[in-house]
């Protein structure tokens, strides 16, 4: 339904003219990071796109309080609507009052604010619903396990709530009949990175643990668990590893048959959701849904084909 | 076959290296059962350490932690500048920053759920923050709108363009909106000071259009003070709910938090007892073992006295006496089998040729005696024949002489090879003694290479051969001796090592123990004082509220003095009224004299003149009490305005004494809290302290078994050194006795 009205949106952002004179600001949380320059070009593309040609892009780099002083520019300058891929979830009420009070529309992408579920008139979250995500990798492994064996989870920064959902994703799994043969045989905080995931994994094996499943919260993690398993000189082929986020390194070891699963969180599907929702709200649309998921999908060997060359 | 066997079994070797192998195997026993037991035992101490006093601490400084929130809330709560707000606020982020920190110590399942309360607990905060924020920034705004106007109210008053405009009453209005809490009397209140402020916006706007701008943003626009004040409201409540709902999440955290101790401490306990029963386990069987094992030294050491050095001893006693020639020696030998059994054959069989040496001896004598004999005989028979043959024949003399001379000849070289026969017999048979005394004496002496190299004669070789084969098996047992006492040596320096190091390492785990044991101590000292600080506070809350109620009765005297001064004033009004009523009087007296001093014309003129006066004067003092009057009701009003004002204020206290009230309540709550807590941690620092002395306790024992496995080592290296005693050449060591004979 969400989707339906958003794409009946197209037509009349279409319109030759609508989008002339409109001034969308954005701000990316830092764009060293893969998936953020991915989502940044999306933006970039989809605005163009709109015709929307008065485009201030702002990257954060990290920095948490240039961000905050960004969008107190944006409102001062009197945009007409703010896009924001924020780099701390708690700052969502600060911004959001921010704009409430100038009466400028906000669009959050990618990260979900603090109070993504409580977010005031003229803003919206687009993002995905990160239960799918959890759900679609480690149904995934249960399916390839016929629902039996031992599986050792990497789990990323206790602080972000994907990290948090993605294992309960995986523990609401394993109470259910499609993993009820499965035991967690090890589990452990590798914070997103792989060189992390490729210590934790390591420590596992040379204790002699070696599940039948690596399940990562992301390709990264995932990657980490890779180089552990061929450092210690294990057989791949008995081993499955699969992680979340499909990154273009990811997607380059499942074409070497080395990664078996991972999903992918559709960057240019949020960028067009982000710029349509700004779009309309800008033009009082007050229909815009508050909350936007844009579908994970499961990426396999067999479903590889479907995907785009970058993400 | 079965001969070979049997002289395997009862052979030297085999009783030797049977000993040697019963020691060695009980060395072994020993490495074994102290590896299993340490092994138990480090598991067990490593889960300790690793495991479950890590786990103790973070569940006990999540409680900690859990206790300091409310505080952080409480500061939330109390701030009245921007500034101590946002100290509060980056506090308070803080303090949740940091539990993410401790709860990423947890196993993930209880990291995650505790993440996600603290992340609840955040959003709680982060939204009080901002809703005191809100509510402070209003209250500043309206103290600034308030100031303003009241700025505007002295430059102005009393000057003609003020004129028409009442200020008090503005004034007075702005001041009830300040301090209402009822909507619908807010909405009352604030209209009314919206038309006020319109009008006198709009009186003054051509000849003080400045003043008349504040006035009008006053009434609508940023600075709206009805706006003001309840957006500071709606902020204040919602201030209000966001705490309760944080000081809620924060109880549930610390139950949480109080569980996760719970298990921890039953899960430290029990490892505890496991490792105490294993320790008690291992004590016993270190003691069984080490009973065991000196019975089973002690039994080798009998066997061997008993089957090797006594019967080696008593043969060298009885080999010297033989030298001595004492034939009796060799009586009463216990047959034996094995080398000591050949030995003692063979010098049987010695002292049975000396035995027959001497028959023989003695029976070459009996021949010579009974050669001698005969020869007498002889002699007296060929006297006698002489006698007869003299009487016969006289040719056949001669004969006779030379035969008996030939017969005497023959007895005579007989006799003297028969003696040189015996003499070098005996002279064999001395220097085979003194050669197997000799080497007797070496061997007693320990050495080894004491084997008989010259050749016996024929009888005695055998001896020579069992003397060299006893010599060579010796000196093989000697060998494996030592090699075995050198292997045991070994061992046992690896026991001592390893009970060494498994001291050392029960030294280490007693000194985090009671590192451990400090740092909790310090958290529950820390824990104290939050209990500490929050009655503190209380107890400051209290005293506001007594303040506050002072104030109260302070604001209660002053109405009852208004009144006072207001009932005075009606007095004077009734005074005024009586001078007014007088002056009446007079100037219709005044009137009257007037009037007759018309009519007393020209001579009347002069009391005309007097009566004008007194009317005019009485004129003036009617105006005088009409002004004072007038004044009089206006203080009037005024007094009622205070009256009224006063009033408001005492309500308003009543709310800050409400308020107060709340606040001291949800500090008590959190202060029963904080004491349940540090409680808490004081159990747990008890049973720190226990588990510290448990370990002290298995440290000390196993300093006591590494001081018993010490002397076990300097028992090998005794008997490593008695071994080493016994001299001879490696080659005496392998060649055999056979390859020496060959």
């Amino acid at each position: 339904m969400t989707r339906f009205r958003l794409l009946m949106l197209v037509p009349v952002l279409l319109l030759p003219g609508f989008a002339a004179a409109q001034t969308v600001a954005v701000t990316m949380s830092n764009t060293d990071w893969t998936y953020t320059r991915n989502l940044a070009d999306h933006i970039a593309a989809a605005l163009d796109a709109e015709g929307v040609t008065d485009v201030t892009m702002m990257n954060a780099a990290g920095d948490r309080q240039a961000q905050l002083a960004a969008i107190g520019d944006f409102i001062a300058a009197d945009v007409d609507a703010i896009i924001a891929n924020l780099l701390a979830t708690d700052d969502g009420l600060r911004v959001s009052r921010m704009a409430a009070e100038a009466g400028i529309p906000l669009v959050y992408v990618n990260l979900e604010p603090i109070n993504g579920t409580a977010l005031p008139e003229g803003q919206s979250y687009v993002g995905s619903d990160e239960t799918e995500s959890g759900t679609l990798e480690f149904g995934f492994v249960c399916d390839r396990l016929e629902g039996e064996g031992s599986v050792s989870f990497l789990i990323g920064d206790l602080g972000s709530s994907a990290a948090r959902v993605r294992t309960q994703d995986y523990y609401a799994l394993l109470e259910t009949p499609r993993c009820a043969g499965i035991d967690v045989m090890d589990e452990g905080f590798a914070n997103w990175s792989r060189d992390e995931g490729q210590a934790l994994a390591a420590s596992w094996i040379e204790a002699g643990r070696v599940p039948d499943a690596f399940v990562a919260n992301n390709d990264d993690m995932a990657l980490g668990a890779l180089d552990a398993i061929q450092a210690a000189g294990l057989d791949k082929a008995e081993i499955l590893v699969t992680g979340i986020d499909a990154t273009e390194v990811a997607l380059r070891a499942m074409d070497d048959g080395l990664l078996d699963a991972t999903v992918l969180q559709n960057a240019g599907g949020q960028a067009a959701a982000a710029v349509e929702a700004a779009l309309a709200l800008a033009r009082g649309d007050a229909d815009v849904p508050r909350l936007i998921y844009v579908p994970f999908e499961l990426v396999t060997p067999a479903t590889r084909g479907d995907l785009p060359a970058t993400n | 076959m079965t001969s070979l066997l049997t002289r395997t079994v009862s052979g030297l070797t085999f009783r030797i290296t049977g000993a040697i192998t019963l020691i060695a195997v009980m060395m072994a026993a020993a490495l074994l059962v102290a590896a299993l037991i340490l092994d138990s035992f480090s598991k067990e101490m490593d889960k300790l350490v690793d495991q479950d006093v890590p786990d103790l601490l973070s569940a006990a400084e999540i409680m900690a932690r859990s206790n300091a929130l409310p505080q952080g809330f409480a500061q939330l709560l109390m701030a009245t500048t921007q500034q101590e707000l946002e100290t509060a606020a980056t506090g308070a982020a803080d303090a949740l920053d940091a539990f993410f920190d401790v709860a990423r110590t947890r196993p993930p399942r209880q990291a995650i759920d505790l993440a996600d309360r603290l992340s609840a607990l955040k959003f709680g905060m982060l939204s009080l923050a901002m809703a005191r924020e809100d509510e402070i920034a209003a209250a500043d705004g309206f103290a600034e709108g308030l100031a303003t106007l009241s700025g505007i109210f002295v430059s102005l008053a009393g000057t003609e363009r003020a004129a028409g405009i009442d200020f008090t009453q503005m004034l007075s209005l702005a001041f009830q909106v300040s301090r209402s809490t009822d909507d619908a009397a807010l909405q009352l209140l604030g209209r009314q000071l919206q038309s006020q402020l319109d009008s006198a916006g709009f009186a003054l706007m051509v000849s003080d259009p400045a003043i008349s701008a504040d006035l009008l943003s006053l009434s609508e626009g940023e600075s709206d003070l009805l706006g003001l004040r309840r957006t500071e409201l709606a902020a204040r409540a919602e201030a209000h709910d966001q705490a309760s709902a944080a000081l809620l999440a924060v109880e549930r955290l610390g139950e949480g938090a109080a569980g996760l101790a719970r298990e921890a401490l039953e899960g430290l306990n029990s490892d505890a007892r496991i490792l105490q029963a294993d320790s008690a386990a291992a004590e016993r069987e270190l003691i069984t073992l080490g009973i065991v094992a000196f019975i089973i030294v002690l039994a080798a050491v009998v066997a061997t006295q008993r089957t090797i050095v006594r019967p080696l001893q008593s043969l060298i006693r009885r080999t010297r006496k033989l030298a001595d020639g004492d034939t009796a020696a060799m009586d009463g030998a216990r047959r034996r089998s094995g080398e000591i059994g050949d030995l003692t054959a063979a010098l049987t069989v010695f002292r049975d040729n000396i035995i027959s040496n001497r028959r023989l001896e003695e029976e070459a004598r009996r021949t010579a005696e009974a050669q001698e004999e005969q020869r007498r005989e002889a002699e007296k028979q060929k006297i006698e024949a002489e006698r007869a043959e003299m009487e016969r024949k006289a040719a056949q003399e001669r004969e006779a002489l030379e035969r008996d001379r030939a017969a005497q000849e023959e007895t005579q070289r007989r006799e003297a090879r028969e003696a040189a026969e015996r003499e070098a017999r005996q002279k064999e048979q001395q220097r085979v003694v003194s050669i197997l005394a000799d080497s007797l004496s070496r061997l007693a002496d320990g050495d080894l290479a004491a084997s008989i190299d010259t050749a016996f004669p024929e009888s005695y070789e055998a001896l020579r051969e069992n003397f060299n084969r006893t010599l060579s098996a010796l000196a093989r047992l000697v060998s494996v001796i030592r090699d075995s006492s050198g292997n045991i040596l070994a061992s046992s320096t690896e026991i001592s090592s390893v009970t060494g190091d498994l001291a050392r390492r029960t030294e280490k785990t007693a000194a985090t123990l009671e590192e451990t044991a400090a740092a909790v101590a310090q958290l529950t000292a820390s824990a104290s004082s939050a209990a500490e600080n929050s009655r503190a506070t209380e107890k400051a809350a209290q005293q506001a509220r007594s303040e506050a109620q002072a104030s109260q009765d302070i604001v209660r005297s002053t109405i009852a003095a208004m009144e006072a001064i207001s009932e005075s004033s009606d007095k004077i009004s009734r005074i005024i009224h009586v001078i007014d009523d007088i002056a009446f009087q007079t100037n219709l007296l005044a009137l009257n004299a007037g009037v007759e001093a018309a009519r007393a014309g020209e001579s009347g003129r002069g009391f005309a003149v007097v009566a004008s006066e007194v009317r005019a004067l009485a004129q003036r003092a009617s105006d005088a009490a009409r002004e004072i009057g007038t004044l009089i009701g206006q203080s009037n009003d005024n007094v009622a305005d205070g009256v009224s004002r006063v009033a408001q204020t005492g309500s308003a206290l009543d709310g800050i004494v409400g308020l107060i009230d709340n606040i001291a309540e949800n500090i008590s709550a959190l202060a029963t809290t904080a004491d349940e807590q540090s409680l808490s941690v004081k159990e747990i620092n008890t049973a720190t302290n226990q588990l510290d002395s448990v370990t002290q306790q298995n440290a000390a024992i196993f300093e006591e078994t590494s001081a018993s496995t010490m002397d076990l080592t300097r028992e090998a290296q005794i008997l490593s050194e008695e071994v080493a005693k016994f001299r001879g050449d490696a080659g005496a060591e392998e060649a055999g006795p056979d390859s020496r004979a060959a």
